[in-house]
């Protein structure tokens, strides 16, 4: 009992500094472990990022630093991304929601509704339709996003070609403004609805056997059993998986911009790939920035909802 | 009787709707296949067949002997490998030390690494642009190494480090005792268990540099450093010179390493995903 008293006290006596500084240099070799990466990141992105965020309240772009006329606008910028001077941006912005809240509900519902049927327990060549299933998603979305363009291709492609042999009118895949938001979207779901399959699976086949049996018992419909046994112990595997997927479509260029590089006319622009034309086409630096920015502080938000709800459910899973 | 008719029935339809699934996912796949293997010499074709009418493997020894596919091919690897590397060699050294020391900073240091997933990595290309001007660096692969090392730092650290605190601790309490270094336990001991983890954060990284389009497309400006994906994305938009079984050809060629890998560790790489990832 004594020694461990008299320790104690010894500890409290020495500064608090004095700690600090013990414990930094008996732990000296994490700090060896840990700098490269830090400051390969501090130096090449969080550096940048930095600066980006002050090129916001700035007038740079390709004439004002050729003029040497850059200066401090403080939120111009943003007066004008989100207000009426600049209605293209925020019709991006909403363009943007659509996409996003079109492809996840279709992610979710479709990865669902395929997990639900492979979870059949009498099912055969299960293996074989999940693997034919999965195979979108372990394609290169870069290429598979190439691909698409090619099949709707309005003289050459795959679609018209079939729409032409069976005699129907030709459709205008990607020079329709609307058909061509809704081309991309196809696209989209096909690439992610995997994804939201195999997370489906993975948590169906964690539901132990017997709450069904003993529901059986109970004389449940097969109605009840999914409602109340099945979907809510989906939620907690699904919900991250959701909103990780909603970040990804949010941010996502590829498919945009490989398929119908914005266009027609703008028609298809969302934030990442109007940004891109921004910076690429006008050279206007500072509203490159400002639109990044703006689309930071949704993500952050969409991340903070994503950890909330994270840890509530894992609580939830506690108890 | 009747209720096992009815489960056939009902089976019936099961496999009615997943053949019709997957008779619809695979459409892109078997055009892709299909224009690769066909022999017809026009740039493009307008009738359809389901089997490629006279198939060769033509377009795949082109697309093999073309030097510019090939160079593409090559910087592409470069890219992909180097990032890999240096991105994990950084990132296992960081998560051993953020799993295993009690060091002063430890916390902020983990969840400014958090921030960093969340800001997205468009908000840094011009001033990286600017940097790379600045270091003189441009059209390096050191550049985009750099720059694709960064960029998926974060994730790569919190993956490994997951998996590092899986690890039982009483391993190198034994070691310790035995008289090993840090360094000794790091290389020996953890580097071996941490194989399976590395190798899916590995996949990840990889990935990256392969696939992405803009990153290169912004800063590499010579066209000797080309990669794969500017290639490919050239030749997309250019089907009067190039033939799409062509394309299709250099399409699968870019993906199929990539796809196979994907497939055989599907489980891992959704859990990783789930896990760790914060960021696409």
């Amino acid at each position: 009992m004594k020694p461990v008293i008299v320790s104690e006290k010894t500890t409290s006596t020495i500064s608090k500094e004095g700690k600090l500084w013990h414990r930094m240099k008996k732990n000296k070799q994490a700090y060896y472990y840990v700098l490269p990466s830090m400051l390969l990141v501090l130096i090449i992105s969080i550096g940048p990022i930095i600066y980006g965020i002050g090129l916001s309240f700035f007038n740079s772009n390709l004439y004002t630093m050729g003029q040497d006329t850059v200066r401090f606008v403080g939120l111009r910028n943003y007066i004008r991304a989100l207000g009426g001077l600049d209605a293209e941006f925020f019709r991006v912005l909403i363009r943007t929601f659509v996409w996003t809240f079109a492809n996840v509900f279709f992610h979710v519902t479709v990865g669902l509704v395929l997990a639900l049927t492979l979870n059949r327990p009498k099912l055969r060549w299960k293996g074989f339709y999940r693997t034919l299933i999965i195979l979108p998603w372990a394609i290169p979305q870069f290429v598979t996003a190439l691909v698409w363009r090619m099949m709707y291709n309005e003289q050459f492609g795959f679609f018209n070609i079939i729409l032409r042999n069976l005699g129907i009118q030709p459709v205008p895949w990607l020079s329709h403004p609307q058909l061509a938001l809704m081309s991309a979207i196809i696209v989209n779901i096909w690439l992610g609805f995997p994804f939201m399959t195999m997370v489906a699976t993975g948590a169906l086949q964690s539901i132990p056997r017997d709450y069904y049996e003993a529901a059986d018992i109970d004389g449940a419909t097969p109605w009840q059993k999914l409602r109340n046994i099945t979907l809510p112990l989906l939620k907690p595997a699904m919900l991250p998986a959701t909103i990780l997927g909603t970040i990804w479509t949010f941010t996502n260029f590829n498919v945009i911009y490989l398929i119908t590089g914005g266009g027609p006319n703008k028609a298809t622009e969302i934030v990442s790939t109007y940004q891109f034309n921004v910076l690429t086409q006008q050279n206007a630096y500072s509203m490159a920035a400002t639109y990044s920015v703006i689309v930071s502080i949704i993500l952050i938000a969409i991340t903070m909802i994503n950890m909330r709800v994270t840890k509530a459910l894992s609580q939830e899973g506690v108890e | 009787m009747s209720r096992k008719m009815k489960e056939k029935i009902s089976y019936f339809f099961t496999h009615l709707f997943m053949i019709t699934v997957c008779m619809i996912t695979l459409v892109p796949i078997w055009w892709v296949l299909n224009t690769a293997l066909d022999s017809r010499t026009t740039l493009v074709t307008t009738d359809l067949y389901l089997l490629p009418q006279n198939p060769t493997i033509q377009n795949f020894t082109t697309v093999l002997s073309h030097p510019r596919f090939l160079m593409w091919l090559k910087n592409s690897f470069i890219f992909a490998a180097g990032t890999t590397i240096f991105c994990l060699t950084l990132a296992t050294l960081a998560a051993y030390a953020f799993s295993r020391f009690d060091f002063p900073g430890k916390k902020s240091g983990l969840a400014s690494f958090v921030v960093y997933m969340m800001l997205p990595a468009t908000a840094s290309l011009v001033p990286q642009l600017m940097l790379v001007k600045v270091l003189g660096i441009k059209n390096t692969y050191m550049s985009l190494i750099f720059i694709w090392s960064a960029a998926n730092m974060a994730f790569a650290v919190w993956n490994l480090k997951g998996y590092f605190d899986t690890v039982p601790k009483s391993i190198e309490e034994a070691a310790i005792v035995d008289g090993a270094s840090r360094l000794q336990i790091f290389t020996l001991i953890m580097l071996p268990l941490a194989k399976p983890a590395i190798a899916i954060t590995a996949i990840f990284v990889f990935t990256a540099p392969w696939t992405d389009y803009v990153t290169s497309y912004l800063f590499l400006s010579d066209g000797s450093m080309y990669t794969l994906a500017q290639g490919l994305f050239g030749w997309a938009a250019d089907f009067r010179t190039v033939s799409w079984g062509v394309f299709c050809a250099g399409s699968i060629i870019m993906a199929l390493p990539l796809t196979i890998i994907y497939m055989v560790f599907q489980k891992y790489i959704v859990s990783g995903l789930t896990v760790g990832g914060v960021k696409g």
